[in-house]
């Protein structure tokens, strides 16, 4: 289980990851997040992120029917999300080099 | 209330009736806290909308309300209020004025009643004698409405103040008041305070309730 404390600062960016791949809603992006190793994240930590994502223009919403119950609200990428994303991206890969390199010199093993 | 807000406020109000008891209790809890929060109306509904969508996502699959949305409301709450714009200074001015002429509207209406139908302005037609009486009453129609709606607005910050008002239990009290306004009114004649105008009150009393209709049409 990943500490809450380490998600908070990558998790808007893993769910930008999602959903630039196809327009999604809640339950699907914590399901996906379960099946890569996160752990179970309740849609309710998910959908304030959203939220934020859709108010800073990096996510549109728009509701498609569903089987069950009201209509979903799927999210998809924008292109200001995208550069948002791809601005993450780089940042997470310097932060994990700067680590990594760090924790090798001082022994803690490679990641 | 705009057409937006009035709209999804009935499909969500439908979509609440096929909550499990457990779920609705979760969304009464929220709605509780978000309808305190200063941010409009539509957006009120749309929050609840979405957690509507998350309560029967949750249901279809087996799962809680807790297991959906987290053990912790109020957190989950402040959460969501960060992630949606407050009102603007200009929508707070809007909704004060809407609120001033919700207030204004019955009271003028009620003192053109009184002047026209029940007091001795038909005789004097077209000039209407404020008793005091009439006065005595709009006064006290005027702080019983005006002190409802402050409250409303202390407690809800925003909109839902005409909804309120139209509440049954709101309209239990404020329609026996009234009547003991108008029975005030006949009976407590007394001197004439002021003569008015009738046209000039009928053209005043139209347009402060065509406003009202109007800001409310506009404002979430």
């Amino acid at each position: 289980m990943i500490p809450s404390q380490m998600l908070k600062g990558t998790l808007e960016g893993c769910i930008m990851a999602i959903i630039s791949r196809q327009p999604t809603y809640g339950y699907e992006i914590a399901e996906q997040l379960k099946n890569y190793g996160f752990g179970q994240i309740a849609e309710g930590t998910i959908y304030p992120l959203l939220l934020r994502l859709e108010k800073n223009g990096l996510a549109n919403a728009e509701y498609r029917a569903s089987e069950v119950g009201p209509k979903r609200k799927y999210y998809a990428l924008t292109a200001k999300g995208r550069e948002e994303l791809a601005a993450f991206l780089a940042s997470y890969r310097e932060l994990t080099d700067a680590v990594n390199h760090l924790l090798k010199d001082m022994g803690g093993g490679s990641l | 209330m705009s057409k937006r807000t009035r709209k999804l406020r009935r499909l969500n109000q439908h979509l609440d009736e096929k909550l499990t008891p457990a779920s609705t209790a979760m969304l009464h809890q929220i709605t509780r806290r978000i309808c305190t929060a200063p941010i409009s109306a539509y957006h009120q509904e749309s929050i609840r909308h979405d957690v509507i969508e998350i309560l029967q996502e949750a249901e279809s699959r087996g799962a809680s309300p807790e297991e959906a949305i987290g053990s912790d409301i109020a957190a989950f709450c402040d959460s969501v209020l960060a992630e949606v714009p407050p009102l603007t200074a200009r929508e707070r001015r809007l909704y004060a004025l809407r609120d001033v002429l919700f207030v204004l509207d019955d009271v003028l209406f009620f003192e053109l009643f009184f002047c026209i139908g029940l007091s001795r302005g038909i005789q004097n037609w077209p000039i209407l004698p404020i008793t005091l009486g009439i006065a005595l009453s709009s006064v006290l129609l005027l702080l019983s409405k005006g002190s409802f709606v402050l409250l409303a607005r202390i407690l809800t910050h925003t909109s839902f103040t005409q909804l309120y008002y139209n509440n049954l239990a709101v309209r239990m009290i404020q329609i026996p008041w009234s009547l003991l306004c108008l029975v005030l009114g006949i009976f407590v004649k007394g001197e004439v305070l002021i003569s008015v105008s009738a046209p000039i009150m009928i053209a005043v009393t139209v347009v402060i309730i065509t406003l009202d209709v109007l800001l409310d049409e506009k404002t979430d």
